[in-house]
């Protein structure tokens, strides 16, 4: 097909077209090779920030060394056996690498943290790590919880794609702020907690807690939904349920 | 070949007032709204703008002869899109906290109208330093602008200026003084942006009406 379109030819704009698309891509692979290494580093220490977030531990100074300090990794089985990494043989780094993108609570040994604290020598609490789906893509977090495995600490998200100001609230401070003193095991009409057979969660409701289940026993295991984001809110209820239903027997054990 | 009669520096301080892209030209005006509650915020996604404006101007003038007619747009839009992700990876790497914050409206920058809107109406008539410096004035423009929100929002909805708090907590209300000061939630939302870009487009239009005179 012969066109004249101003600056030549069919075969003219291809080439034209066909160079500045292979100029772009190797400037855009050479920045992303260039900063690979200190993105995966950033991100790294944002995970750490968040952890500390979610134990609600205020810390200033290296917290990368003092993450080691605190937060001891270690891993259970679906009994709920408490095994270390060296136990297993396993490596913490590889491990982790291998099962990150995924989550950790189906896998046959699931990881867990005990937080540490400085001179202590019984575990302050846990954390258990997230993951679940948003509106958009995957979200990965952190639930911290006090040492018999049912009072909430606190939670953080450190990757979400959620649409910012409507889901993308789940990783602010004040809407993760009210998970503060919740139950995981949900409480039935009469109040019963039962480790065994209560439902495991936290409940994001649409709405407030408190038109959906006044203040009754309930409404120790759920937070007020946002407005405008009821899917990311669902995603968010599922991803505590599916993600703690596995480390149930664990918890059972802190009894 | 183009004539040019006004001094370069005449295309950028136009640009900052008597063609201000976000209080004359009306452009970027999505951004304004979205990422202008906290300064901190507001002066990254100014300084990116800045950077993917000017940039991206001077490349799609660089290339103004060799660019088919009818390519132009999507040349512009690739030449743009690789400066946005350029930005977007640095601050990415080094700002990473701040990256997290901006999400989605770092990429969103691609459709901020403003940068097209030089690329396509300036940038391909003129010549590279022009268009440089004309893009730089435009993105300087949009971030003075987003700042003065920024800083008029941050205040009112958080008492803070740059994330340092301005006003002594001793002011606030309290359970023991429930009817001392509270910040204004409103100015926190998007809505707040709007009614004080109104404002600043009106004042800017009266003074420039003025000076006319």
């Amino acid at each position: 097909m012969e066109q004249n379109n101003g600056n030549g030819s069919l075969s003219k704009i291809f080439t034209f077209m066909i160079l500045l698309g292979i100029v772009s891509a190797l400037t855009l692979s050479s920045v992303s090779v260039f900063l690979q290494d200190k993105q995966e580093k950033a991100r790294y220490f944002d995970r750490v920030k968040e952890m500390f977030r979610a134990a609600k531990i205020e810390e200033n100074g290296d917290l990368l060394s003092l993450a080691e300090e605190y937060f001891q990794p270690f891993l259970v089985d679906r009994e709920g056996k408490a095994y270390s990494f060296e136990e297993k043989n396993i490596r913490y780094e590889t491990y982790q690498q291998k099962h990150a993108q995924t989550g950790y609570a189906n896998l046959p040994l699931k990881l867990i943290y005990k937080i540490v604290k400085k001179g202590e020598e019984k575990p302050s609490g846990y954390i258990i790590p997230i993951f679940g789906y948003g509106l958009w893509d995957h979200m990965y977090g952190f639930l911290a919880l006090k040492e018999n495995g049912v009072d909430v600490i606190g939670v953080s998200w450190y990757e979400q794609k959620e649409t910012p100001g409507l889901g993308g609230v789940i990783a602010e401070s004040e809407w993760q702020q009210q998970f503060q003193g919740k139950q995981i095991f949900q409480a039935d009409e009469k109040g019963v907690v039962d480790l065994l057979r209560s439902p495991i969660g936290i409940t994001v409701v649409k709405g407030k807690v408190q038109d959906t289940y006044g203040k009754g026993p309930r409404s120790r295991s759920a937070v007020d939904g946002i407005a405008g984001a009821t899917l990311t809110g669902q995603g968010v209820t599922k991803a505590y349920k599916d993600t703690l239903e596995p480390y149930r027997p664990f918890f059972e054990t802190l009894q | 070949m183009e004539k040019e009669n006004k001094p370069l520096f005449g295309h950028f301080k136009e640009q900052i007032l008597s063609q201000n892209q976000v209080l004359v030209a009306i452009l970027g005006i999505c951004s304004a709204l979205a990422v202008t509650n906290r300064l901190s915020l507001a002066l990254t996604m100014g300084i990116s703008v800045t950077f993917v404006v000017s940039f991206s101007a001077f490349f799609v003038s660089l290339l103004r002869h060799k660019t088919p007619e009818s390519v132009r747009m999507i040349t512009q839009l690739t030449i743009i899109s690789l400066f946005v992700i350029i930005i977007d990876q640095f601050l990415k790497a080094y700002f990473y906290s701040m990256s997290k914050v901006l999400s989605v409206y770092t990429g969103l920058i691609i459709t901020n109208c403003l940068v097209m809107g030089r690329t396509e109406s300036f940038a391909r008539h003129k010549a590279p330093h022009i268009a440089f410096i004309d893009g730089l004035g435009a993105g300087l423009g949009y971030a003075i602008v987003i700042a003065i929100v920024a800083i008029i929002r941050e205040f009112f909805a958080f008492g803070e200026f740059f994330d340092i708090p301005l006003l002594p907590s001793a002011i606030y209300a309290s359970a023991e003084h429930p009817d001392r000061y509270q910040n204004a939630v409103f100015m926190a939302t998007p809505a707040a942006s709007f009614f004080i870009i109104g404002l600043l487009i009106s004042g800017v239009k009266s003074f420039l009406q003025k000076e006319e005179k």
